[in-house]
């Protein structure tokens, strides 16, 4: 027995150590791919003339897909949104998802719509579509509203797959709000590479919590006024500029965020659209495309660009956050369990000798092992005799390290995009940094723990999440 | 955070310890000092730092280092007398103050010094002096971890200056562009509805020197002009040379830096600065994409005669993004080639572009060429032929596209059917009515219902014969395709 314990105690403490270098070295990998490739980006781009696009009769023709659940309070302002994008050849499909609420009457109203026989192609199978609505105001002719029994996120973008014709779609929020060149920016990578088939684009996902909004657009930035929210602000600045451009600089991306991403729709079809029975469809959709792909033998690339172009609001409720984390976590497994034949197989490349087990061991278990090590150390506490000066100075590196890597985000965004101009709101972020190892981590951990219990016990449910919308308040009175 | 556990992986099994002095007697040697501490010579030499021919001095106080076993006492010998000054180490300091009297004495027996009972030494220490020690005595790990730390600390401090820096610069520059732009904008305006202006005043040209100026009268200058043709346009050209911009032009085309290149490429190509082609010329294939498509644009508006000679033999293969925006070039200049030349060039993304700019400017002298790469091996370049055929909208290939359809790939059956819509012929009618009943996908079946929806009478009447005798499927994919709001 003493020799077993003896031998746990060596794995689990060589086993910690080896983890903890494993993913530090990892950070930092990732800083430097990140900020070369954003330095590459940003100079590429300093002087492109997206009108080029607009203009060109060869730009290739776009669907917005907006899945709606109970968005009544929101839905107008929403499509007016979409329908101002700025490109040459795009329709917005939004799919009314059996809403409990006045959504589609709404619409029906707002946009004179009517119903259309549709003669409904079911590549990929979803609920039934109940009807399909077009207007009869020409102003609007770039609409398409599709009413289907509720289904879920995934079931509802099935359905506009189905239903759109178009070479691209991108499957967004509709509570997100675009920037007006969205599709531009995104479409550009697809156009850029004669070597290999783009067969999706990534973009930055910004917090729009205390932004002002007029007529569907951000005119004011602000770095939110709620905590909680600018925590995420802080969290997603080094998720996208520091996380995800690294990744697409390995061509190992995995997730592209369900709130707004641009989409091959022949690969995703070919692949089986999204899958219904996750609570991670974007991830998983990411993984599966890239699967058909290599299984294929077909040279394809997925690209991350660092442009803010999609706004959403952040739960700004510990409640809310932690529904979220919860699905993301329960996301995250269902998608990695269901392609565990990636972990470390050569045969697929950096998704599975890099992205399949970077996603296990430091987005998974990461919360997982943190939670071993914090429950070893109270043991050890109680057992043996600590070394505090050195146990300070760990805490101490360990705490500036988190600091310092989201230094390195502000930093990133400064010298990019640099989109919260008051002075004030960068040292916020600076001291947001502070705080956010000790108190904004920890819940997380929390959150994810919860994720891991409740995909263990079969919890399959969305999680209820609540949402001001951008039209009460905040928005600017005219 | 996530990394806390480092720290437990470090604090099991640890051996603590305290220091203690021991004040050197009138002939006492290490070898006895070793004995009555009961811990070896070579750790007393090393904890005092001094080699194996240092002779000790009497009054000398040599640090002794003590291994600590109960957490809440330190073990010393029994033999340890009052001459021994203790020191305590930070990390025990507390645990030994708590250290009460009366717990001197255990169960066994055996004696328990309260070091406190002496004066501490530490206490009457500076923090430096500690860290000093610490330092000195630490490991490599911990001198590491120390570094590490100090260095994330610098780190985050140098980037707030770097921030700082940063916003004051641009709030420099953005001042310095705010207080010219209105003025040199009102000065280009002036220009072009002047009647006599060939002269640009010293004071301009002074201003000109700075950087910040020069490029917000570039700017402005080349946005007004690339609004503009005719005199308007040369005159600009005109100031633009005045201003003597050209040779700062010039510069950024020869920079070493790609993107300043590009930019510069871009200015000589609107300001129609013919003599600096050559520049450009070494650039038409360069391995960095933007600075090519930037060369290959430029060239395109310099050399109209002949603007796409660098797709005879290109090195690097044409993106769709290049070709866009060679499609923008080429609507800047007047005449436009002819794209035959190319059409069956080797070079698969050339006869792309070929394909596709036949078809963009209706050459329908080049028909008979578009065609035969209806029967190319790639199915890209045959997507493309189809394509251009349906732009051109002329019937003639019709029949070879029919034919072309039951041997192609889904995605090229789409496109054949969209082509044939185009070109709107009467004898397409039996081959929609074909695909229209027989094929298995839907999204085929409803463009061939719309493709005779679009023949007008003849097409309809076929439309709403086969509805009458059509079944539900049929039916409404009929009442699709003729619905003109989808």
């Amino acid at each position: 027995m003493y020799e077993l314990i003896k031998i746990l105690n060596f794995l689990i403490e060589n086993g910690i150590f080896v983890y903890a270098i494993a993913i530090f070295i990892s950070y930092i990998v990732m800083a430097i791919l990140s900020g070369t490739e954003m330095i590459r980006y940003m100079r590429k781009n300093s002087f492109v003339d997206y009108s080029a696009i607009i203009s060109s009769p060869y730009a290739p023709p776009v669907t917005i897909l907006a899945p709606a659940y109970n968005e009544g309070n929101t839905i107008i302002e929403n499509i007016r949104s979409l329908l101002s994008i700025h490109y040459s050849d795009f329709e917005v499909i939004v799919i009314n998802d059996g809403s409990k609420d006045d959504s589609l009457k709404k619409i029906i109203a707002h946009y004179q719509l009517e119903k259309v026989d549709f003669m409904v192609n079911y590549v990929i199978p979803t609920k039934p579509v109940r009807g399909v609505y077009k207007s009869t105001n020409k102003a609007y002719s770039k609409l398409l509203v599709i009413d289907k029994e509720n289904g879920g996120k995934a079931d509802s973008l099935n359905a506009g797959i189905n239903i759109s014709n178009k070479k691209y779609f991108a499957g967004i929020d509709v509570d997100c709000i675009l920037e007006e060149d969205a599709i531009l920016k995104m479409i550009k990578p697809i156009l850029e590479d004669s070597q290999n088939r783009v067969i999706a684009t990534g973009g930055v996902i910004r917090i729009a919590n205390s932004c002002k909004i007029k007529d569907g657009k951000i005119v004011e930035i602000n770095l939110p006024k709620n905590l909680i929210a600018r925590f995420q602000v802080l969290e997603y600045t080094r998720a996208f500029l520091m996380g995800r451009m690294a990744w697409s600089r390995l061509n190992g991306l995995l997730l592209i965020s369900g709130a707004f991403g641009v989409f091959d729709r022949e690969i995703v079809v070919k692949a089986g659209g999204y899958d219904r029975n996750t609570v991670g469809e974007d991830m998983e959709l990411i993984v599966r495309m890239r699967r058909y792909m290599i299984e294929n033998e077909l040279k394809y690339k997925i690209v991350y660009i660092p442009d803010p172009l999609c706004w959403t609001e952040v739960p700004d409720k510990v409640k809310i956050l932690s529904r979220q984390r919860n699905r993301w976590t329960r996301g995250t497994m269902e998608t990695l369990f269901k392609h565990m034949t990636l972990f470390f197989n050569p045969k697929y490349g950096n998704l599975g000798m890099l992205g399949h087990p970077y996603w296990f061991f430091f987005e998974w278990l990461a919360p997982i092992i943190e939670t071993i090590g914090i429950f070893y150390f109270i043991l050890v506490l109680g057992m043996g005799n600590p070394d505090w000066p050195f146990f300070f100075l760990l805490l101490g590196f360990t705490y500036l390290f988190a600091v310092t890597y989201s230094a390195w985000a502000i930093i990133f965004e400064e010298f990019t995009f640099a989109r919260y101009r008051r002075k004030r709101d960068v040292f916020r972020l600076l001291v947001i940094s502070l705080l956010e190892p000790l108190f904004y981590h920890p819940l997380n951990v929390w959150f994810a723990l919860r994720g891991n219990y409740d995909y263990l016990i079969g919890n399959i449910s969305w999680g209820k999440m609540e949402k001001k919308g951008f039209t009460d308040k905040k928005k600017i009175k005219k | 955070m996530t990394l806390l556990f480092l720290q437990s992986y470090l604090t099991y099994g640890q051996e603590s310890s305290v220091f203690i002095y021991h004040v050197v007697k009138s002939d006492e040697k290490v070898s006895q000092i070793s004995k009555f501490y009961n811990v070896p010579e070579d750790s007393i030499r090393r904890w005092n730092s001094f080699d194996s021919n240092f002779r000790i001095l009497p009054g000398m106080k040599l640090m002794i280092r003590k291994q600590l076993i109960v957490s809440n006492r330190v073990l010393i010998n029994d033999n340890l007398k009052s001459d021994s000054i203790p020191v305590e180490f930070p990390s025990t300091f507390d645990r030994i103050k708590n250290i009460q009297v009366s717990e001197t004495v255990d169960a066994k027996g055996k004696v328990y010094l309260p070091l406190l009972s002496e004066p501490v030494v530490a206490n009457k220490q500076s923090f430096y002096d500690i860290f000093l020690h610490f330092y000195r005595k630490a490991n490599y790990l911990i001198k590491i971890v120390l570094f590490l730390n100090l260095f994330f600390l610098a780190s985050v401090i140098s980037m707030l200056i770097v921030i700082l820096y940063r916003r004051f610069k641009d709030s420099y520059v953005d001042f310095k562009r705010t207080k010219c732009q209105d003025r040199y904008r009102d000065f280009i305006t002036d220009w072009l509805y002047e009647e006599h202006t060939s002269f640009v005043p010293e004071s301009l040209l002074q201003e000109l020197r700075d950087w910040v100026n020069r490029d917000v009268f570039t700017s402005e200058l080349l946005s007004l002009h690339a609004n503009l043709t005719g005199d308007s346009a040369d005159k600009l050209v005109e100031l633009f040379h005045l201003a003597g911009l050209k040779k700062y032009s010039i510069h950024k085309a020869s920079n070493s830096s790609w993107n300043v290149q590009a930019k510069g490429f871009r200015e000589l190509a609107q300001m129609k600065i013919e003599e600096e082609s050559k520049l450009i010329s070494k650039n038409l294939n360069s391995e960095n994409e933007v600075l090519r498509i930037e060369a290959q644009m430029a060239w395109i508006q310099l050399n109209p005669n002949d603007p796409l000679s660098f797709c005879d033999d290109p090195e690097v293969n044409l993106t769709e993004w290049g070709l866009l925006n060679s499609l923008v070039a080429l609507k800047k200049i007047d005449a436009v080639p002819d794209f035959r030349r190319w059409l069956s060039s080797a070079n698969k993304s050339v006869a792309l572009f070929a394909l596709k700019m036949s078809g963009v400017f209706k050459q329908f002298d080049n028909i008979d060429w578009v065609t035969k790469r209806l029967d190319d091996l790639d199915l890209d370049i045959r997507h493309e032929a189809i394509c251009a055929l349906g732009k051109m909208a002329v019937p003639s290939p019709g029949n070879r596209l029919r034919q072309l359809f039951f041997t192609e790939w889904s995605e090229n059956k789409t496109e054949i059917i969209r082509s044939l819509i185009m070109m709107s012929d009467s004898s397409n009618v039996p081959f929609f009515e074909e695909v229209l009943l027989t094929e298995t996908e839907i999204s085929l079946r409803i463009l061939s219902a719309r493709g005779l929806v679009s023949l007008d009478s003849i097409g309809e009447e076929r439309v709403n014969s086969l509805y009458e005798e059509a079944d539900p499927v049929l039916k409404t994919i009929i009442i699709h395709a003729k619905d003109e709001r989808i």
